[in-house]
């Protein structure tokens, strides 16, 4: 009950101060958008209703925070094999202090690297590619189901057929031969753009000079977005074939205004919301996608920390020296999968303006 | 009444069905007529007669199939850019259902500025002019930047017919404007409706299913039957002494507001239920349902007769065959 | 039980309350309303959109949805066995029993009332066989008859049509059969003509002015359509604002109407035996029914308003033998 109202008050909070700074910015937008704005705290309470969702979102914003900072956190770089210096360290177990001192409190990896600390590094990786698969995925899918779904008829018939292919097309076998084509080519590439390797190793959160595995976790990473844009052509068009049909679609038409303009301000506002729902589930599949990837090899190798990778190495002595390394990383990839899902289920009650403007209000919780 | 604004010739309107290679739904077959600078013509039918779909083919929502669209002796079927630009400043539409004739995302006010920009109309201060269209259709300004679902049907409708008035059109098609709202909202929407035509001198093309309606607001009306015009002529006349028999059946069936009245009257029940347009009965197509069928109905269809001066019928009751 | 149904009732609704708690606000849909049926009446509800008659008539056999709670009232209902029940108090089981069999509902939407994946017999064998043990053989005869009696044509086809096989008047017609099947006592119909064409609209009126005589049951119509009233009920009950402010038999409600509401009313309906200059209208809109006026709620666009309609509401005074009405032009101060 309190936290219903905590959350709903630190929303509005939120969208009290977007909408003080846009207010300075242009002066007269807040009474221009009044309505908008009180939509958007209706959503907001509408959210905070949802304690599933409060809690996805909860889950969700401690993995974009641990992303977006958890390199920096990492206290060991994760190209440095403590092993080397102490053989204990080889699969250390979890050592938990009255019992246990002087080790890493959940154990260590076969180069004794601690887990936690490299778990670090595996949020962002996996955060970043499953990002850059649905958000580029995504608009492709966008785009062509829109016109797929406006301009009906061949053009219809023509993306629709690619899509089926695509959709057909095994992304797993996709990515094995991505695997053993692309990395070389993307390598040379990015040896001769440094600047571009530089960039995406910062965004990784890996060293500079990772050219091997920057361009394996790349290849992947086209492989997903060339398999993930066929479902939202297909939702996208299945939406627009509704919306086109709508009066004020026809009314935009007497206008006078081009499809490019139909496209963009009247039919892609009305089924932004179902896709919105959709690339918030997506994240979750992407992150297992990615993991499951190079947990077949088919990503990153050493040292770079990806965790589907991470877990893949653990088979070698699974259980007995590394039950806590598979629990550990396990659980991370389920704790991020079940904070999108989550989040993604509240969602599309809050999107939904028949739903969110039928939940029952009492103030104050 | 001089020379006409808009002139229908010979329309056709078919559509594929889905799933067959050679059926077609008529939704207008052949369809002709006038409208008069400054007049209202009615349009009445059942639903799926084609009211709608001609209405939308005039303004080339719809594709004719064949025929002419003559605006201001133009025909406008085939024109293009400026051209095509230049005919929907002049020629617009109010839809049935005001709940979905607006763009859910989109404030009265950018929906209303979207006609403006769209056809570079020029103005100081757009948020002052638009304070001013909105008081001349009954809004107050409180209402411009709300979203449609925060107005009632009654103030939704009128952003939609300030929105076809917006740039000053000579034409505009009503379909059904008043069908989706209350009794008492139907009344203020269509006395703005006729303060609008005084003031701007507006010609209307009114379509409805409600002929009490239709009466009121109409100079002449067309009755349209399965995609095709059965009678049309001068309102007064056509109410008071209707023709052709299925003018006579949807009249009978209006129910009239007066206890008295409505209990006393010889009513016709109608018999039966529109046939599919994909197969029309061959011949006159209200056979089946009509009681006056002759044997030439089976086979010949009636022409649209002129019985009086500018009063059309299409039955062989009244033709010489 | 303090109060009792009168001889020849068959409900008698007091102080029926709803409201729905909304974000925007506690919508008050329906505020203390009092209505009785007498048996084989037609009875006309009459409001504009929004006016509460839906959920007056859902309420009766408890079938609000959240966020809308009965808050109050109470509604005597006559039983078969010619037992009297509060329908908002009696156990689940009990409504349950007498939706669909003594209560039953036409809805505006023939469409949504029928499942898609079910034939229109199914749908009468479902209705009839949740309320009483017969077989399903039987029913299924008795199916055929009550098509033949909603002027089906060839019924014995039509039973094993699924809905989109059908048109929306023959929709209209099957859901009235349906509707028919466990001979209810009490027939509401909920806008049944609203998406119909004018001509199927005078054919399906028809049919239920016949059908209620020949089953002797009594009608609750509601529409907004002011011909269709003239037409077919004997009393009418107006509407405005999620309050009855009108009561009165339907002729003279036409000819004498008293409520400033009514009369405005029926001068705004385009009467197309008469020629009209200028249609009346009533200026304004529907009051919001969270935080509705206080007093009179047809305040702000009556004609005739004075002070004290605004801070005090009227109460329903018997004007003329069977004609009240909530005005305060009619009550002594
Ligand atoms: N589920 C709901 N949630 C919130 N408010 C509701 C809900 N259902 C009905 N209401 C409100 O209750 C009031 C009465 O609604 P009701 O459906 O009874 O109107 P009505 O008279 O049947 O109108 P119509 O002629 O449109 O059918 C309206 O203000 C409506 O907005
Ligand atoms: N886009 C379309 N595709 C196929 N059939 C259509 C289309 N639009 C209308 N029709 C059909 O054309 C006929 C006339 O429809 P319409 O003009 O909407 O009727 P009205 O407005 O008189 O109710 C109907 O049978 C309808 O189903
Ligand atoms: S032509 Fe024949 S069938 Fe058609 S309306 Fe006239 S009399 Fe009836
Ligand atoms: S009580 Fe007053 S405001 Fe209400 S209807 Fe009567 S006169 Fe008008
Ligand atoms: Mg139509
Ligand atoms: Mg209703």
């Amino acid at each position: 009950m309190s936290i219903v109202k905590a959350v709903y008050e630190a929303l509005v909070k939120v969208i009290n101060f977007y909408v003080l700074v846009r207010d300075k910015l242009s002066p007269g937008w807040s009474t221009k958008n009044s309505s908008r704005v009180k939509e958007w705290k209706l959503m907001a309470y509408a959210f905070s209703k949802s304690k599933i969702g409060v809690l996805g979102g909860m889950i969700v914003f401690v993995v974009t925070l641990l992303a977006i900072i958890g390199p920096l956190l990492a206290w060991e770089p994760y190209w440095e094999y403590k092993v080397v210096e102490d053989p204990e360290l080889w699969y250390h177990p979890p050592c938990i202090p009255p019992w246990c001192s002087g080790y890493p409190l959940l154990g260590t990896d076969e180069w004794g690297r601690d887990i936690i600390s490299l778990s670090f590094y595996g949020f962002r990786i996996s955060f970043v590619i499953s990002l850059f698969v649905v958000f580029l995925g995504a608009p492709l899918g966008i785009l062509l189901g829109l016109v797929a779904g406006y301009k009906g008829g061949l053009i219809d018939e023509v993306i629709m057929r690619l899509t089926d292919i695509f959709i057909a097309f095994p992304g797993l076998i996709l990515a094995i031969a991505f695997a053993s084509v692309f990395p070389q080519r993307i390598r040379a590439f990015l040896e001769a753009n440094t600047l571009l390797r530089d960039f995406l190793s910062f965004i990784f959160g890996l060293r500079p000079n990772e050219y091997a595995q920057l361009a394996a976790i790349l290849s992947v990473w086209v492989a997903m977005v060339i398999v993930w844009w066929p479902g939202y052509a297909r939702i996208v068009r299945g939406s627009v074939l509704s919306v086109r049909e709508q009066p004020f679609i026809e009314a935009a038409k007497l206008v006078g205004l081009p499809t490019r303009k139909i496209l963009i301000k009247h039919v892609l506002p009305n089924v932004l919301s179902p896709i919105l729902v959709m690339m918030t589930f997506d994240l979750a599949t992407a992150t297992l996608f990615a993991a499951a990837l190079s947990f077949l090899g088919l990503g990153p190798q050493e040292p770079v920390p990806e965790l589907g990778y991470l877990i893949s190495k653990a088979g070698n002595f699974f259980p007995e020296r590394t039950a806590h390394i598979v629990l550990y990383y396990g659980t991370i990839l389920l704790v991020i999968a079940l904070g999108w899902n989550l989040l993604g289920d509240a969602l599309r009650d809050v999107l939904d303006p028949r739903t969110r403007r039928s939940i029952e209000f009492r103030e104050g919780g | 009444m001089s020379s006409p604004l808009l002139e229908v010739l010979d329309l056709k309107v078919y559509f594929r069905v889905r799933g067959s290679l050679f059926a077609k739904v008529k939704a207008v077959d052949n369809v002709s007529l006038k409208v008069f600078k400054g007049e209202t013509l009615g349009i009445v039918g059942e639903s799926g007669c084609g009211k709608t779909t001609l209405g939308k083919t005039i303004l080339l929502l719809n594709k004719p199939t064949s025929g002419k669209i003559l605006f201001e002796g133009l025909d406008v079927v085939k024109l293009k850019g400026r051209k095509l630009l230049e005919f929907r400043r002049n020629a617009q539409m109010v839809f049935q259902d005001p709940h979905t004739s607006l763009n859910p995302r989109m404030t009265i006010a950018e929906t209303l500025l979207e006609p403006l920009r769209e056809h570079k109309v020029q103005l100081n201060d757009y948020e002052e002019y638009l304070i001013k269209e909105m008081e001349s259709v009954g809004l107050g300004s409180e209402h411009l930047y709300r979203y449609p679902h925060e107005l009632s049907g009654g103030q939704k409708q009128r952003v939609a017919i300030l929105r076809a008035i917006i740039l000053r059109p000579k034409l505009i098609v009503l379909d059904e404007p008043t069908s989706a709202l209350d009794v008492s909202v139907q009344a203020q929407i269509l006395e703005l409706l006729r303060d609008l035509q005084r003031n701007h001198n507006l010609t209307y093309v009114f379509i409805s299913h409600d002929i009490s309606v239709v009466k009121y607001m109409s100079n002449r009306i067309a009755v349209m039957y399965l995609g095709k015009i059965v009678e049309i002529g001068n309102s007064q006349k056509l109410y008071e002494k209707p023709l052709h028999p299925y003018s006579v059946m949807l009249l009978s069936s209006i129910p009239i507001p007066d206890p008295l009245v409505s209990r006393s009257r010889k009513k016709v029940i109608p018999q039966g239920e529109p046939p599919s347009p994909i197969n029309p009965p061959p011949g006159c197509r209200f056979h089946p349902r009509c009681p006056y069928t002759m044997d030439i109905c089976k086979t010949k269809e009636p022409p649209l007769t002129e019985v009086e001066p500018g009063y059309y019928v299409a039955c062989w009751l009244y033709a010489h065959g | 039980m303090a109060e009792s149904l009168q001889d020849g009732q068959v409900l008698k609704v007091r102080d029926l309350e709803v409201k729905f708690y909304t974000y925007a606000g506690v919508v008050n849909a329906v505020s203390r309303i009092s209505f009785e049926v007498y048996e084989g009446e037609v009875v006309a509800l009459v409001g504009e959109t929004g006016c509460g008659k839906t959920v007056t008539t859902r309420a009766l056999t408890r079938l609000i949805e959240h966020p809308g709670r009965i808050e109050n009232g109470s509604a005597l209902f006559k039983r078969r066995n010619n037992e009297v029940v509060d329908l908002l108090k009696v156990p689940e089981e009990v409504i349950r029993d007498i939706r669909g069999n003594e209560i039953a509902y036409v809805f505006q939407d023939p469409t949504s009332a029928l499942d898609p994946l079910y034939t229109v017999g199914t749908h009468i064998v479902e209705t009839v066989t949740n309320h009483r043990k017969v077989k399903a053989k039987e029913v299924l005869r008795d199916a055929i008859r009550l098509l033949k009696e909603v002027v089906i044509p060839s019924p014995e086809l039509r039973v094993k049509n699924y809905p989109h096989e059908l048109s929306g008047g023959m929709r209209q017609r099957a859901v009235i059969a349906t509707s028919l099947s466990n001979s209810p006592k009490l027939l509401i119909a909920d806008e049944p003509t609203t998406n119909l064409d004018v001509t199927i609209q005078a054919q399906i009126l028809e049919l239920l002015k016949n059908l209620q005589a020949k089953y002797k049951m009594s009608l609750i119509l509601i529409t907004h359509n002011l011909g269709i009233v003239a037409e077919i009920s004997d009393r009418v009950y107006i509407m405005y604002a999620g309050k009855i402010v009108e009561e009165a038999l339907t002729t003279d409600l036409y000819y004498k109407p008293l409520h400033p509401y009514t009369q405005l009313l029926l001068r705004s309906v385009p009467n197309p035996l008469k020629r009209i200059e200028k249609l009346e209208s009533i200026p304004g809109v529907v009051p919001s029914l969270i935080n509705p006026p206080p007093g009179c709620r047809f305040y702000p666009r009556c004609p005739y308003a004075t002070d004290v309609c605004r801070r005090e509401e009227p109460s329903m005074i018997e004007v003329e033998p069977r004609h009240r009405v909530a005005c305060w032009l009619y009550l002594k101060r």
